[in-house]
């Protein structure tokens, strides 16, 4: 069972209710409470100290670099950052966990109570609120289907450092949860907390899903569904989860509180464990690490170098610089990129140009090689150089887009006007000549101007070829429609 | 509060050990005399007092983020149960 149908009328009367816990791995050099590096794509078990496999009488220390991302994330989220936080054991058993216990924290986390305004399609910004961020520690990883008979433990990722954040159940559609989670994914990137690969597991998310009609007032039960390393498959199974839920209520049935996961090759959820068999995890302090103290000049100094985030970009292209959407969420999608853009509209380049540069001719080069915006041989600069070239009527912008372009990469140091004339794509501002060659085609094509004249005003295109054509493409496009408009408009 | 056979088994469970015949009775005992002690701490009036989390003073003991300690994984697999060349072994965890 694959897709369940229900009629949309059903489906109506319910309101999905979704909150989602993301961990976000830390982008550091060695982890949160072990001392050893943590890299990727290591062969197995060899980042690993007696402290990660938890030898008697090692004990863990704090990683401050790992306290600094994680004070990032909450200032770029709005979050109440307390003077004093600690850290909690979360006790449960599982063999890629060697303590016996997880370090984690319960209450009293690093940041408390933030939000995030998050951009939808219809143009609106949602604020969806953040219940928490906490610092913790990975676990390392089992390997199930390698062996026949046992289960595989690497523990290179074990003690890892991560944050999770949880947000309140302020989310109302998969496609709002994706638009979070991909604007979750877009403020680590910027903020370099971490690389947002999800598919990698470097950014996860859990998703607790509840239906309730519209008509109710108190939320139904929730389920937490697992295994989400996609944003697709996110929303995948949180439509998936709803539709279930709802045919679940409307066959008689109950919602029970429960954890399940996503199985990617059925397209459905499958019960992992109910609420009876739930973990009792014990928490409480850890005694073998200190508490941390944030003083406010630390908080106030962090503030300072907090780069310009994509919510704030995305405000000003779309209400200063008129922007859609879509194209406002393109641009901001890459840090990289949206300071390119930036740099354009520095050489004082219109906003839509710079734009209709960029996401063409910049874009479809970058996509083709697979390269991020800051490879981008040509600088913005040069770039900007010419666009006005094409802006001014001197090169057309095929020629630009199709020959001048490359050769700039090519040729990083020459000046984009020099490059022009030595490539012979200069148009030639020849008002005269131009009409000269359009008297000469009104003679030959005398049936053409008379239909033209009668009403088909399609052949301007007609002689705007055949002069482009006699001009080797030289010529300005603009100019020529001017000429040949005028020309075929005018009474004899 | 009392140690019932309930309370026995849910710990028992949580730490995933067994104890068998008079071991538990024994474990019951043990268990109770704690609570006991811990019922008699309660009750000190503690009305204002903020709840001591940490036995020290010190804050704020981060380390610089360098890599240090590893240990070879020849070393570290050494004393393991079960293993091979590269991996920790232990019994298949999940059904497939």
């Amino acid at each position: 069972m694959s897709k369940l149908r229900l009629s949309a009328e059903i489906r109506q009367k319910y309101q999905a209710v979704i909150g989602l816990e993301v961990h976000v791995q830390l982008q550091v050099k060695s982890k949160i409470f072990a001392t050893e590096a943590f890299t990727f794509g290591s062969e197995p078990n060899e980042h690993i100290s007696v402290i990660t496999l938890a030898h008697p009488g090692a004990l863990p220390s704090i990683n401050g670099a790992c306290v600094q991302q994680a004070l990032k994330m909450g200032l770029a989220t709005h979050c109440h950052i307390p003077t004093a936080t600690y850290f909690a054991r979360k006790n449960y058993f599982y063999p890629d966990l060697p303590k016996g216990y997880q370090l984690s924290q319960a209450e009293n986390p690093i940041c408390q109570n933030g939000y995030l305004d998050v951009p939808m399609p219809d143009g609106g910004l949602h604020r969806i609120r953040i219940e928490r961020i906490h610092l913790e520690e990975d676990a390392g990883k089992s390997i199930h289907d390698l062996d026949e008979r046992d289960t595989l433990i690497d523990l290179n990722r074990a003690g890892a450092g991560l944050i999770e954040l949880v947000t309140y159940p302020d989310l109302r559609s998969a496609d709002e949860a994706c638009a979070f989670m991909a604007e979750i994914r877009k403020l680590v990137r910027y903020l370099g907390v971490g690389d947002g690969n999800m598919e990698q597991g470097n950014l996860r998310c859990d998703a607790n899903v509840s239906v309730m009609l519209k008509t109710a007032t108190e939320y139904g039960t929730r389920v937490e569904v697992k295994n989400l390393n996609s944003i697709n498959y996110l929303g995948k199974a949180i439509n998936y989860e709803i539709e279930r839920q709802i045919a679940l209520i409307e066959n008689g049935g109950e919602v029970r509180q429960s954890t399940r996961t996503w199985q990617v090759s059925t397209g459905t959820t499958q019960l992992m464990r109910d609420k009876e068999t739930a973990d009792d995890y014990r928490y409480f302090p850890e005694p073998d690490l200190q508490p941390l103290r944030i003083s406010r000049e630390q908080l106030a100094q962090l503030q300072e170098a907090l780069p310009v985030l994509p919510a704030a970009l995305y405000e000003r292209y779309t209400q200063e610089l008129g922007l859609s959407y879509l194209e406002a969420m393109a641009l901001v999608e890459q840090a990289s990129t949206a300071r390119y853009f930036d740099a354009l509209l520095e050489q004082k380049l219109e906003a839509r140009v710079a734009y209709n540069w960029l996401m063409g001719p910049v874009k479809s080069y970058l996509n083709e090689h697979q390269l991020e915006t800051e490879a981008f041989p040509v600088e913005p600069a040069r770039l900007a150089a010419l666009i006005r070239l094409v802006e001014g009527g001197k090169v057309s912008h095929n020629a630009a887009r199709e020959r001048l372009l490359p050769a700039m990469m090519l040729h990083a140091e020459a000046e984009p006007a020099h490059l022009a004339r030595e490539l012979n794509v200069l148009m030639e501002s020849n008002t005269t000549a131009i009409a000269q060659a359009m008297e000469a085609l009104m003679q030959e094509f005398p049936d053409e101007v008379a239909r033209y004249r009668n009403g088909r005003k399609g052949l301007m295109g007609f002689f705007v070829g055949k002069i482009m054509k006699a001009f080797k493409g030289k010529a300005n496009p603009k100019e020529v429609n001017q000429v040949v408009k005028s020309q075929l408009e005018a009474k004899n | 509060m009392q140690i019932t056979d309930e309370l026995l088994n849910k710990v028992a469970a949580l730490c995933k050990l067994e104890f068998p015949g008079e071991t538990r009775e024994q474990l019951r005992r043990d268990f109770q005399r704690m609570l006991d002690f811990v019922d008699l701490l309660q009750e000190v009036d503690t009305e204002g007092v903020a709840p001591l989390v940490h036995m020290t003073e010190s804050v704020n003991c981060t380390r610089e983020d360098q890599p240090s300690g590893t240990l070879s994984r020849e070393a570290a697999l050494k004393n393991a149960p079960q293993k091979d060349e590269r991996y920790f072994r232990v019994p298949k965890v999940i059904r497939q």
